[in-house]
């Protein structure tokens, strides 16, 4: 699964994205996301939700966010 | 900073900026009402009818959006929780509407001391709840970045404009015994170029990258608002103490202003969202910010065009301040509608995109607007006679546009609302 870069849209298109994806994710899914940094808005948010999330360095200076179901 | 440092959880109730951004498109609306009987025929910096037209624009307009956006960025980007809002409101909102009502109204009608003196009590008592809350939050906050920082100077210079504000009205109305004209000028620079440069520099520190996908502001942008807080210093003692030598402090007063248009046109070219309205918007911004600048500069070596102060306030405040506001609340309004919903839980496909609250083209529109307003208000400063019908019309429909679009955005959020309500009771 390759991440998809988010880091060319401005806020808050990709807190949509991924909240949105987020209420589709079935069990066992994860997916993932390139961003320009840590999203630390959006973790509640998850949470709520009752999504995990990691967090990977993308080594390009943004940050790959990955989310399964809890 | 960076927005990674952005936490939504202490930010205010949705409708307290809203209130003070809905509050400021009716005093846009004022303005558009005030200038078509307005009689003043040739430009006059000191006529009664401009003081109150000014005022209406910086406290009525610029003001309250800029109070508005000070509270939900103090909350969300230095963890100053806006906790008791109604007090917020009660403390700041109302008083700030009641006396720019009365100094506008006491100008309007030729100085009138007693609205004047209401009106200057009302504003400070306002403006001291503000940098209360704000300073005294920011000094207990554990955020350090640039906004905050930049922010409570911003505050600072708000604080001292107020107090020499209060001054003028004092010496107006014979109750203290200060000379009028360096009060005067540095009641405008404070406000000027303290308040609104200071508050313009904090905010596009957290904005611009942002929405614009750009790379932070280096971080000298602070010390370049420390200069400017004691650049202002110095020009206010230069204007009491020493008027022959306020050349040098004024001058370099300009330094820091280009410094900021030419780092943020800098980083406007590494955006990685040049087709964003904010871009073309943030370009304006920038060109009114030096236009206004070197105007007002001019101003003291070149009298002999009594147009050239209206023009630098118009530029300044009209150009550069309700042209950044006017940006930052076509991003900032549909982004708190939408996050507010999204808190309620929404069910799925009930909760429109921002673009459903305000599409760009939408921002687009004002844009274009905000220039022909830009335009017809250099023709009426040019000739305030000839041209103020068409600068009445021109700020209607500028302001008839933008409430237009803030009830589209209030329609689309209480809908929502409704929705999710009849959710849970079934």
């Amino acid at each position: 699964m390759s991440p998809v870069d988010l880091r060319h849209l401005a806020p808050p298109e990709p807190m949509e994205i991924i909240l949105d994806a987020a209420e589709q994710l079935q069990d066992q899914q994860t997916l993932a996301w390139i961003l320009p940094h840590h999203p630390t808005p959006l973790l509640p948010m998850l949470t709520a939700q009752g999504i995990d999330y990691r967090f990977e360095l993308s080594g390009d200076g943004g940050v790959i966010l990955y989310i399964s179901k809890a | 900073m960076s927005q990674a440092w952005l936490s939504y959880d202490d930010a205010p109730p949705f409708w307290l900026p809203a209130s003070f951004f809905g509050v400021a498109m009716l005093w846009l609306l004022l303005l558009g009402g005030l200038l078509l009987p307005a009689d003043m025929l040739t430009a006059n910096r000191y006529h009664p009818q401009l003081l109150a037209l000014t005022h209406v624009l910086a406290l009525g307009v610029l003001g309250n959006i800029m109070s508005g956006a000070l509270l939900q960025m103090l909350a969300v980007a230095s963890g100053v929780a806006a906790q008791r809002a109604s007090r917020l409101l009660l403390g700041i909102f109302l008083p700030w509407q009641a006396g720019t009502a009365l100094l506008v109204g006491g100008f309007w009608f030729g100085f009138a001391p007693l609205a004047l003196q209401a009106a200057a009590v009302l504003l400070c008592a306002a403006i001291i709840r503000l940098a209360w809350h704000g300073l005294y939050g920011l000094a207990h906050s554990p955020a350090r970045d640039a906004s905050s920082r930049g922010m409570a100077l911003a505050l600072l210079a708000l604080l001292v404009t107020a107090l020499l504000g209060l001054g003028l009205v004092l010496t107006l109305s014979g109750q203290l015994p200060l000379p009028l004209m360096p009060l005067l000028h540095s009641h405008v620079l404070w406000a000027a170029m303290g308040w609104l440069l200071l508050l313009l520099l904090a905010v596009s520190q957290t904005v611009i990258p942002m929405f614009l996908i750009t790379p932070p502001y280096p971080a000298w942008m602070l010390s370049t608002g420390r200069a400017v807080l004691l650049l202002l210093l110095a020009c206010s003692l230069a204007l009491f103490f020493w008027p022959a030598q306020l050349w040098l402090p004024a001058s370099l007063l300009l330094i820091p202003v280009v410094l900021y248009a030419v780092q943020s046109w800098r980083l406007l070219r590494q955006s990685r969202r040049p087709a964003d309205p904010l871009w073309r918007q943030w370009q304006g911004v920038i060109a009114c910010l030096l236009l206004g600048g070197v105007s007002a500069w001019l101003c003291s070596r070149w009298t002999a065009w009594p147009s050239l102060p209206l023009l630098a306030g118009l530029w300044w405040l009209g150009g550069a301040g309700l042209g950044a506001t006017l940006a930052m609340l076509g991003k900032i309004l549909p982004f708190l509608a939408w996050l507010h919903l999204k808190r309620l839980n929404p069910p799925r496909g009930l909760l429109p995109s921002t673009h459903g609250f305000l599409p760009e083209s939408a921002q687009r529109r004002v844009r274009l607007l905000h220039l022909l307003w830009l335009l017809a208000g250099t023709l009426w400063c040019w000739q305030p006679g000839r041209f103020h019908g068409l600068f009445a019309l021109s700020t209607l429909a500028l302001a008839s546009y933008a409430l237009w679009l803030g009830g589209k955005i209030a329609r689309r959020y209480r809908a929502v609302q409704d929705a999710l309500s009849t959710a849970a009771t079934h």
